[in-house]
């Protein structure tokens, strides 16, 4: 294969692999029912358990790259809690060594397989109830064939004779193999694959096993800055996990290469003169000494087990808007006590109902007032936070059966189906305002009833938080019906002097969201619990 | 009482009698929220429980600029007392009236009618 052939090969392979790694974090976000989860976290209960789950998500993907990501995109989705994905992760990593002891495995096939059955499974309608399974199946399947890619676009560099050069000149530096395996890993994007073409440069004598297995060593930094350059994307969590396969493989390589370095001055014997005792054949050495790489990681993990935390926040420090997507309150617990699980629901609602207002800042008239978060992601978390209310609040009403508690259940479902329109409400406004000409009568009043709006949210949230009646005397007022009054705007608006028939028609559009917005607030006023009185 | 100005806002009051007039101009925007409801705290604090709003030189209004009315209207209701707004622009009419605060904070054409609407 060309040089030319390569190139696209490796951004066809690229692209494969991104589309694979969202699909896989968008269906799983799909998948993230509450039982769903219980499942998930019952498959990682006990630390032996993660070990397994890793081991064998290592074994079947071959991938380190790959089995980070996809616990990035489980973690995200929340099915997986993240200390529980850093032991998966880390066991992940001895997973992969098999496929050096075990080069039958076709893995090629494998991922046919799993494109063509789910993708042809997402287009049969009988089986849509499945299709975010199928999806995520679908999502692994090309993040895969995308790795297959890059591994062939790196096919023509081992045929190449400057290829064999390189090797020759390996031979006289074990630095110089490190630094390779690091790069190789980077490029080929597969150590199995890494070992194979050391295995077979041994058997011809080109390369010696010392400087082959610290290759190898080296693969260990190049699985680290693969894992952080794709990660690129990624935040919060997802981006800790990334981080944590960088520190594992990092070490793992470290301590592997250290031990190599000393064992060339003799003070200690180097793996494979260990190996000598027992040698099979030089395949087999190589192998091990890869496996024995990756127990390490695992090993790593343990010996950080206390500072991870800590170490991975400093790197991957928790966005706004991830803290907002995760539920503060709600808790499995908390299902037992109905008047404590209603308390807590109202408790994550203002949570909601505090974060709202971002959704408006891109629509303002005063930009001082902005949150600086964007509002693709606040939105994106206060779906997902909605979404955890009103499946708590479903299971919930499916385990009560006493009665005063059931009408305040529902009431609390009533509210937050009310926050849920409201949030879809105060969105379409913003987004229809911000398509206003800027600087245009029609962008000013269209900020105009942005700026309202932020103060109606604010009244609302300050009732709910601290339930004082002259906030309730003023949200009965500001949500009064505002039909004759939006008439008259719209009357105006449709004014030849008043901008673009565009503007004219996003000018009524935003009047009927900026009217939807008022009714749902005086609708989630009313449905918020009396205050108490003492 | 003193009056506040910075670059784009400036508060001000003159007299001590009931109903007070605050005279507001410039922009009432997230920037000067704060150091508006410093000075409205201290008129109230200062016996002030009507209070009209001269917004004849008020050019701009956000929403924090509304919350800023609003936090005197909270200060005072509780004590029985009211707030008027006067001859407010365009823009600052059409916010208050977006708002729905138009019968809380009565707005007025001018500020004599604002003092007499609080006297009644």
């Amino acid at each position: 294969m060309a040089v030319y052939e390569s190139i696209p090969l490796l951004l066809a392979g690229l692209v494969f692999f991104f589309l694979g790694l969202d699909g896989i974090k968008a269906s799983l976000k799909g998948l993230a029912s509450r039982s769903m989860r219980r499942r998930a976290h019952a498959a990682v209960s006990s630390p032996l358990r993660a070990a397994i789950l890793g081991v064998t998500f290592g074994a079947l993907s071959q991938s380190a790259t790959a089995v980070s990501f996809l616990l990035a995109g489980l973690v995200s989705a929340r099915l997986l809690p993240l200390q529980r994905a850093l032991s998966v992760v880390a066991w992940a990593n001895p997973g992969t060594a098999f496929f050096a002891f075990l080069a039958a495995i076709n893995l090629n096939v494998a991922t046919m397989w799993l494109i063509g059955l789910a993708g042809l499974g997402l287009r049969n309608r009988k089986l849509k109830s499945l299709s975010s399974a199928l999806g995520a199946i679908l999502g692994i399947g090309f993040l895969l064939f995308g790795l297959m890619q890059l591994k062939r676009a790196a096919e023509p560099m081992q045929e190449a004779d400057w290829f064999a050069t390189v090797s020759i000149a390996l031979n006289g530096s074990l630095v110089l193999g490190f630094i390779a395996g690091a790069l190789l890993r980077v490029i080929i994007q597969s150590s199995s694959a890494i070992v194979v073409i050391l295995i077979a440069l041994c058997g011809k004598g080109v390369l010696g096993v010392e400087q082959a297995m610290m290759v190898i060593h080296g693969t260990g930094i190049g699985i680290g800055l693969s894992v952080i350059l794709l990660g690129q994307g990624l935040r919060g969590e997802a981006l800790r996990i990334s981080y944590w396969q960088a520190i594992l493989n990092a070490c793992a390589a470290t301590a592997m290469g250290v031990w190599m370095l000393f064992a060339a001055t003799d003070l200690v014997p180097s793996l494979p003169k260990l190996l000598l005792l027992t040698r099979v054949s030089i395949e087999t050495d190589l192998a091990i000494g890869f496996l024995l790489q990756m127990l390490c990681c695992p090993l790593v993990g343990w010996l950080l087990r206390n500072q991870s935390e800590q170490i991975l926040v400093r790197l991957a420090p928790e966005a706004a808007e991830d803290e907002l997507a995760r539920p503060r309150y709600l808790d499995e617990g908390a299902l037992e006590e109905s008047e404590i699980a209603i308390d807590l629901v109202a408790r994550e609602q203002a949570r909601v109902m505090t974060a709202l207002p971002a959704l408006l800042d891109r629509a303002r008239l005063d930009a001082a007032s902005a949150s600086g978060l964007n509002h693709v992601d606040v939105r994106k978390a206060l779906d997902t936070l909605d979404t955890e209310i009103a499946g708590f609040l479903a299971e919930l009403a499916a385990r009560e059966t006493d009665h005063d508690h059931g009408v305040a259940i529902a009431s609390a479902i009533a509210r937050q189906q009310a926050l849920i329109e409201l949030v879809e409400a105060v969105d379409s406004m913003a987004a229809a305002v911000t398509r206003l000409a800027p600087d245009s009568a029609a962008r000013m009043l269209g900020g105009g009833l942005v700026e309202a709006s932020d103060v109606v949210l604010g009244t609302l949230r300050e009732w709910l938080e601290q339930r004082d009646p002259v906030d309730r005397a003023l949200l009965d007022e500001m949500t009064a019906d505002r039909g004759d009054q939006m008439e008259g705007v719209r009357r105006n608006a449709a004014g030849a002097e008043f901008g673009s028939p565009a503007d004219q028609a996003t000018v009524l559009y935003a009047t009927s969201m900026f009217e939807r917005t008022m009714y749902l607030a005086r609708r989630v006023a009313g449905s918020a619990p009396s205050p108490q009185v003492d | 009482m003193t009056c506040i100005r910075s670059d784009a806002f400036s508060i001000f009051s003159e007299g001590s009698e009931n109903p007070r007039v605050v005279a507001l101009a410039g922009k009432l925007d997230a920037i000067s929220q704060a150091v508006a409801e410093r000075y409205l705290e201290s008129v109230v604090a200062d016996g002030a429980t009507h209070v009209v709003l001269d917004c004849t030189e008020l050019e701009f209004i956000s929403s924090a600029g509304i919350r800023a009315l609003l936090f005197l209207v909270k200060r005072v209701k509780p004590i029985g007392g009211a707030v008027s707004v006067c001859a407010p622009r365009p823009h600052v009419r059409q916010m208050l009236e977006f708002t729905g605060l138009k019968s809380i904070l009565s707005i007025s054409g001018t500020v004599e009618e604002g003092r007499a609407a609080l006297s009644r």
